[in-house]
């Protein structure tokens, strides 16, 4: 009799256990089905603008060409910091669901783009400034978070500059080319039209490389 | 000896912060889902008993019945504590006893003013020994030991001793904290509420209830007599007393009848108190030991007595744990703060409403419970959760538990060191 008490509770206590998880599990899978979602939106926008870069390659450049991608480029600019603010924070809060594919069809995306936009700049006389902000997802390191803020800050009182992030820690045949090209050994890293930057930049440092207007 | 068993501890404490400073997030997850099972497994047991119809059968006899009222230096309570005692309706009263135990203020004035009979006392020996001593004197054939700062209601003999069968060695009940004022006081209430409602009710369904709470207990005198009186060396007479009781297979009873009781007003009197009680706790628990995983005690030696063992050592591990944590959040935010200050930004302030961690989800699930059972409790005494209530019950979730867990660790220093033992 006593021992029936006892596995009723193990029982109960078993299936509370894992309602709780199914719980947060779901509320993970809810989070990630959005961010999925918009990361796929994101990617076929990506492959949009590569394939519209090649087209401007094969032509002669024209300024029409250009304002075609220049526009469809502004739409983008904002839903790329908004994913990539996303993506870190889900980073930290995650437990269960897997989120590491999604991080790198991300990362992927963001070189790409920043490949793009470069491509631009250099058929277009474009204004813009690409900065590539190499950081580190392990939590430990502070001055990526610092680096990170300063970047925000910059982004947000010079509006010809765009940002985009690599993850020092994931490799993939892409991003392990530029990080040869680059010679980039640690996080954080800055590289703006071609050099690399080693350690924290302050905003005011930024401004100067990227000519804020 | 004692000097390096309490350098043992700290160093002990000191290794548990370390660990769980660099501990991998992991198996930081793992720790939680442990302590979070184990909390699962005490809620749902109590939980089952929800539903176990078990019900107290009445006697109706009333044997007769002598009032100890042990009392020392209470100038501020014994009046409205006597008044309510002398109000208790019950039809053989056999006498009122109130022990001065060598007060030195107006106590013994105050209570010549009453019909009753006072011992006087010249030394100060303690609350268990002036019991006993009365003990030794009471005619009645049960003893009710009511605290000088405690104020019993009038019904309190008639709703209950008709309950008390002949294997019962103690009736305990749901002792209140009387008008709190101040915010620790508030913060009692609350955790009365929890741990005198909900789990000795449920716990008396399987005679589980281990403590015969110090304010109002009323013990039948031959099983007192049988088993020596309570312990006059003892810190926690009241929780030994209890073990010593279900050692000699006694049951104790519990009715749901408030109680209400004076508690520390200050945090430095509460903590005094906490570092008594859990001292004794960790004191009775080893002295106590036989009755661990014993199943000729029942559900006290399989369930409540290894519960109660094991919470002290999940307490004291999770303070470090709660505490690492803090410290790491604290670490790092300050070298972010500096690096900014360097770099001449500072960190904006914004937060994420949306950004719940999963291990506060846990938590959060494991709270729910816990409102189930404060439900069950004020419901037992027909309280209403008001708007009075929420700073205690806002107190009771987010310092009570660190709070607490701090006069644990403090306690099993003092313990290990082996300090004077004092009230």
């Amino acid at each position: 009799m006593v021992n029936l008490k006892y596995a009723m509770a193990a029982i109960l206590m078993v299936n509370l256990f894992f309602i709780t998880l199914s719980v947060i599990d779901y509320m993970d899978m809810q989070r990630l089905l959005r961010f999925t979602n918009d990361l796929s939106s994101f990617s076929s926008e990506t492959a949009d603008l590569e394939s519209a870069v090649a087209l401007l390659r094969a032509e002669q450049p024209s300024t029409e060409y250009c304002a075609i991608i220049d526009t469809a480029y502004q739409q983008k600019i904002t839903k790329t910091n908004e994913l990539m603010e996303r993506m870190l924070a889900y980073e930290r809060a995650n437990m269960f669901a897997e989120f590491f594919a999604l991080k790198r069809q991300f990362l992927l995306s963001n070189v790409q783009l920043w490949q793009v936009s470069q491509m631009e700049k250099q058929y277009c006389n474009a204004m813009h400034s690409d900065v590539l902000y190499i950081y580190s997802s392990d939590p430990s390191c502070n001055e990526c978070q610092v680096q990170g803020k300063i970047l925000d800050g910059v982004r947000a009182s010079c509006p010809n500059v765009r940002t985009f992030v690599m993850d020092i820690k994931e490799s993939m045949a892409t991003l392990d080319m530029i990080r040869l090209k680059y010679n980039i050994t640690s996080a954080p890293t800055l590289v703006v039209g071609g050099k690399t930057y080693q350690g924290v930049l302050p905003a005011d440092g930024i401004k100067r490389l990227v000519s804020c207007q | 000896m004692r000097e390096l068993l309490g350098f043992t501890s700290i160093l002990g404490f000191i290794v548990a912060f370390l660990v769980f400073m660099v501990m991998d997030p992991a198996f930081q997850m793992a720790y939680i889902c442990i302590i979070f099972l184990v909390n699962l497994f005490i809620v749902s047991f109590y939980g089952l008993t929800l539903f176990d119809e078990k019900k107290m059968e009445k006697s109706g006899k009333c044997p007769t019945l002598t009032i100890i009222v042990p009392s020392y230096n209470s100038e501020k309570t014994i009046e409205k504590c006597l008044r309510h005692v002398l109000a208790m309706k019950y039809p053989s009263v056999h006498e009122v006893v109130l022990v001065d135990d060598g007060s030195t203020d107006r106590t013994r004035e105050i209570a010549a003013k009453f019909p009753i009979r006072i011992m006087h006392r010249k030394q100060n020996k303690g609350k268990a020994a002036s019991l006993n001593e009365a003990i030794r004197q009471a005619k009645g054939e049960l003893v009710a030991c009511v605290d000088s700062d405690t104020y019993p209601p009038e019904n309190l003999l008639m709703d209950s001793v008709p309950y008390i069968t002949p294997e019962m060695g103690a009736m305990t009940f749901y002792i209140t904290v009387e008008k709190p004022r101040t915010i620790w006081q508030r913060m009692q209430q609350m955790e009365y509420f929890f741990s005198f409602g909900a789990f000795p009710y449920l716990g008396a369904k399987f005679n589980a209830v281990l403590v015969t709470p110090g304010p109002l207990t009323i013990f039948r005198r031959s099983a007192l007599e049988k088993i020596g009186g309570f312990d006059e060396n003892n810190i926690t007479e009241d929780f030994e007393m209890g073990l010593k009781l279900h050692k000699s297979h006694y049951v104790i009873g519990y009715l749901p009848i408030n109680v209400p009781t004076e508690v520390p007003p200050h945090f430095a009197a509460l903590m005094r108190q906490r570092i008594r009680w859990y001292r004794g706790t960790m004191f009775n628990l080893a002295l106590y030991k036989e009755l661990m995983f014993n199943d000729k005690y029942a559900d006290v030696g399989t369930f409540t007595f290894p519960v109660t063992a094991a919470y002290v050592p999940i307490t004291i591990v999770s303070f470090f744990f709660v505490l690492a944590r803090g410290a790491r959040f604290i670490y790092e935010s300050g070298l972010q703060a500096a690096q900014f200050a360097m770099y001449g930004q500072m960190p904006s302030l914004a937060f994420d409403p949306l950004y719940i961690r999963a291990d506060a989800l846990m938590f959060l699930s494991f709270l729910l419970t816990y409102v189930f059972f404060l439900w069950i409790s004020l419901s037992l005494i027909k309280e209403k959760m008001g708007l009075d209530k929420l700073p205690g019950l806002l107190m009771v979730i987010f310092i009570y538990p660190f709070v607490n867990a701090g006069f644990y660790v403090y306690s099993l220093y003092k313990e290990m060191r082996g300090s004077d033992l004092q009230w």
